[in-house]
């Protein structure tokens, strides 16, 4: 089958993406990419189909709560699917694809899609809306929705039609298990995380002290003067014993290695990029922002977790883990370091953090990731292939 | 910890909007690390209030006064949620447990 995959050009949901474009390419399936080729190519390798939409940038979101999430939908989500909304178009025009695979927050792929008359699989790389801790907000909903028939209406669909293209009515594909999310209460497939070969790069692990328990301190890519204080914080509180990996944009590096004189050596080991998954296996903490895809990961290897969430999905994410039991949560703008140090300590000390953190990398590793992905996205096409042999374009005109 | 109830029975009229301002201040203060919250303070954008501590504040709330936060969080519109101050808070816990 021909399978297109649309998804947004971070990190954190392409990686994803393409684990299971990989295990799909494996399988024998033609498999193509919507997007910036100067985002995707340098994540996906010189092998990937990539029908380019050109690129456009957006500026990086701030704010905590709701105003971020505002601020993402109005700033990112829904200017971005505007943007990709021609080049997707012509896309699945080109390419002729069976099925496609789109990312929750990539809405364009959903509606272009629906265009079509195409299945596609949705796949859930946030823990925003799979248990949406704003769900009891009606108004909070209701804008929400305003901003997707916004985006419905400008690509032709009349209202009366609308359904929400967050979810696909044919598969929604969700990285994550019941054991952290707890009960989610639509269908979706639970599948775990979804990781794939990637690049891993250096890493000088001969530095990494056996004698010390590793903390690994990864606070995502936003480069601001919070993460900076923050990091400040972590290493004034930096327990006896314990060395640090960091890891931080190469502005920050000096300065981070500068705010520990007094420690010795390799007591904090800073890199702009590290080889997460074969790095992980030598941690004994992970004190991260609780992105999915890292908190996910360090969960795999059985490493608990301190989470310092600072926007978006990422309370969330720190509300499963605590409630989990494999990690406590810190206050991102305000902990001191005697607090950071005090939950790094706890965290280290109590084998039960570990125990849980465990327990759910087994329960991601029984979901079946990738490969369950790719097999329900192939029972998804012959699926629909079976009921509607043919497929009704109902919309043929462009997209203006 | 005091009990409003207990309170009103003891004195016979409600607390002053002052007390109720003074005592969300320094809920709020002590659920976010922040130092002194001033009435004015936005809860997300000052003092960086997410969906985990709407949680806290809500079972805090209401224990204490028997307010449902959620219930009032529900009515208000996008702008009046990112915006919503401290004494706005607690000017509706006070019309509400007073």
């Amino acid at each position: 089958m021909r399978v297109l995959v649309v998804t947004l050009p971070l990190a954190g949901h392409v990686n994803p993406a393409a684990a299971l474009a990989g295990r799909l390419a494996a399988r024998g399936h033609d498999v193509a990419w919507a997007g910036s080729e100067s985002m995707l190519r340098p994540m996906l390798g010189p092998d990937a189909v990539i029908l380019r939409t050109g690129s456009r940038l957006f500026r990086e979101q701030g704010g905590a709560g709701i105003a971020s999430v505002r601020s993402l939908w109005t700033r990112f989500i829904v200017p971005y699917a505007r943007f990709l909304l021609p080049g997707v178009e012509q896309a699945v025009r080109a390419f002729e694809p069976d099925v496609l695979v789109v990312d929750q927050h990539a809405v364009a792929g959903a509606i272009v899609a629906r265009r079509h008359g195409l299945p596609w699989a949705t796949l859930v790389c946030s823990a925003m809306e799979l248990t949406n801790p704003y769900r009891a907000l009606p108004r909070l909903t209701e804008w929400t929705r305003d901003q997707l028939l916004g985006l419905w209406a400008r690509a032709g669909l009349a209202e009366t039609d609308f359904a929400d293209p967050r979810w696909s009515p044919f598969l929604v594909l969700a990285q994550a298990v019941r054991e952290l999310t707890g009960d989610v209460d639509r269908p979706v497939e639970l599948v775990g995380p979804l990781i794939g070969e990637r690049a891993a790069p250096p890493f000088p692990f001969h530095r990494l002290d056996p004698r010390r328990r590793h903390l690994l301190v990864t606070m995502g890519t936003l480069a601001d003067d919070l993460t900076a204080d923050f990091h400040a914080r972590v290493l004034a509180g930096l327990p006896d014993g314990v060395q640090a990996v960091v890891v931080a944009p190469p502005g920050r590096l000096p300065s981070l290695v500068n705010t520990v004189p007094d420690r010795a050596g390799d007591t904090v080991l800073v890199a702009e990029r590290v080889p997460m998954l074969d790095l992980l296996p030598h941690m004994d903490i992970v004190l991260g922002h609780g992105g999915v895809n890292t908190t996910s990961e360090a969960l795999l290897n059985g490493v608990p977790l301190v989470l310092a969430p600072i926007r978006h999905d990422q309370p969330e994410m720190a509300r499963q883990v605590v409630a989990a039991g494999a990690g406590v949560r810190v206050r991102f703008r305000r902990a001191t370091p005697d607090q950071l140090s005090a939950a790094v300590t706890g965290v280290l000390d109590d084998p039960a953090y570990r125990a849980a953190a465990r327990r759910i990398g087994a329960a991601f590793r029984a979901a079946g990731g990738a490969d369950t992905a790719a097999e329900l996205v192939e029972r998804l096409q012959r699926t629909v292939s079976t009921a509607a042999p043919t497929v009704v374009r109902r919309h043929s005109q462009p997209i203006a | 910890m005091c009990n409003i109830a207990a309170d009103r029975w003891r004195y016979g009229f409600p607390m002053a909007a002052r007390q109720f301002r003074a005592e969300i201040a320094a809920m709020l203060a002590d659920l976010t690390g922040a130092g002194a919250v001033a009435p004015d303070a936005t809860l997300e954008g000052d003092l960086g209030l997410d969906s985990l501590d709407v949680a806290d504040l809500a079972v805090r709330l209401r224990e204490r006064y028997g307010v449902d936060l959620v219930g009032y969080l529900a009515t208000l519109d996008v702008d009046q949620l990112v915006g919503l101050t401290a004494g706005e808070l607690a000017d509706h816990v006070a019309a509400v447990a007073a």
